[in-house]
């Protein structure tokens, strides 16, 4: 969390203490009551308001998404050595934010994208929690082709990829999933056997 | 209860809100920033409830409504 929401919300605090000493006092002219109504609701409301989208925001960082141990390996998959991993690949290869690693992939980028994958976000943390973790981490729905398309839809590697012209039509209506040939997109075999690749 | 002792009491809501968000920005993890969402922003959103309850009650009172 930035520095600067922690000193704010310290600050806040502070002054909410001296408003509730000298409530009584304020509490007797309209001045008084309008710092009553500044300091014990507009500014504990912005302050914290602020805080949770700053918190919201860094929540789509990759190190909040690995934070949990469970999600050690998925991490580590980013590093594989295997030109087919899509997730080596687009990492290593820096086709997205190296922060935005897990968000960029996981989310939908349709009108409500952020907030469902911020729910299931939540659901995860249900799961570490309080659920228990799943012996085997599966998504919890089949992965949408939107998500693929948003960025390569109209990229050059797709469209001039001839295999992709049979199926193109497929692909957008969501019938055929890229996965069905693209068919490995965290590589935890190759994190399982440590093939990891190292910069030169 | 008085209108003066309503708002120390919305005033110690918000205080404890403040305080619950406060502790969770130094231990920063994916559980500690849903009690910031939920308990934090919770306690601060019910302490302003009290607060405008007070007012409101106030206002009832002088017959300003």
């Amino acid at each position: 969390m930035p520095t600067v929401i922690v000193v704010l919300i310290a600050a806040t605090a502070v002054l909410v203490v001296f408003l509730a000493v000298g409530a009584e006092a304020l509490a007797q002219h309209t001045a008084g009551r309008l710092v009553l109504l500044g300091g014990l609701v507009i500014l504990p409301v912005a302050v914290a308001g602020t805080g949770v989208t700053t918190g919201a925001v860094r929540s789509s960082n990759a190190e909040f998404c690995l934070d949990c141990h469970e999600m050690e390996p998925w991490g580590k998959s980013l590093f594989v050595d295997n030109p087919r991993s899509l997730v080596a690949m687009h990492y290593q290869k820096r086709l997205i934010g190296r922060d935005q690693v897990c968000f960029s992939c996981h989310t939908n980028y349709a009108m409500f994208g952020t907030i469902q994958a911020k729910l299931n976000g939540l659901r995860h943390v249900y799961y570490h929690y309080i659920g228990g973790v799943p012996e085997t981490i599966e998504l919890a729905q089949a992965y949408p082709n939107s998500i693929c398309l948003h960025c390569h839809e109209d990229g050059r590697a797709y469209l001039e990829q001839g295999a992709h012209d049979s199926v193109r039509a497929e692909l957008t209506e969501n019938k055929t999933s890229c996965l069905s040939c693209h068919d490995i997109a965290h590589d935890m075999a190759g994190v399982k056997a440590g093939n990891f690749w190292s910069p030169p | 209860m008085t209108p003066t002792k309503l708002i120390r009491v919305a005033a110690m809501l918000v205080l404890l809100g403040l305080l619950v968000q406060l502790v969770c920005t130094f231990f920063w993890t994916p559980g500690a920033f849903v009690i910031f969402a939920s308990l934090g922003l919770g306690l601060i959103l019910a302490g302003a409830a009290l607060f405008f309850f007070a007012v409101w009650r106030v206002l009832r009172q002088t017959k300003a409504l």
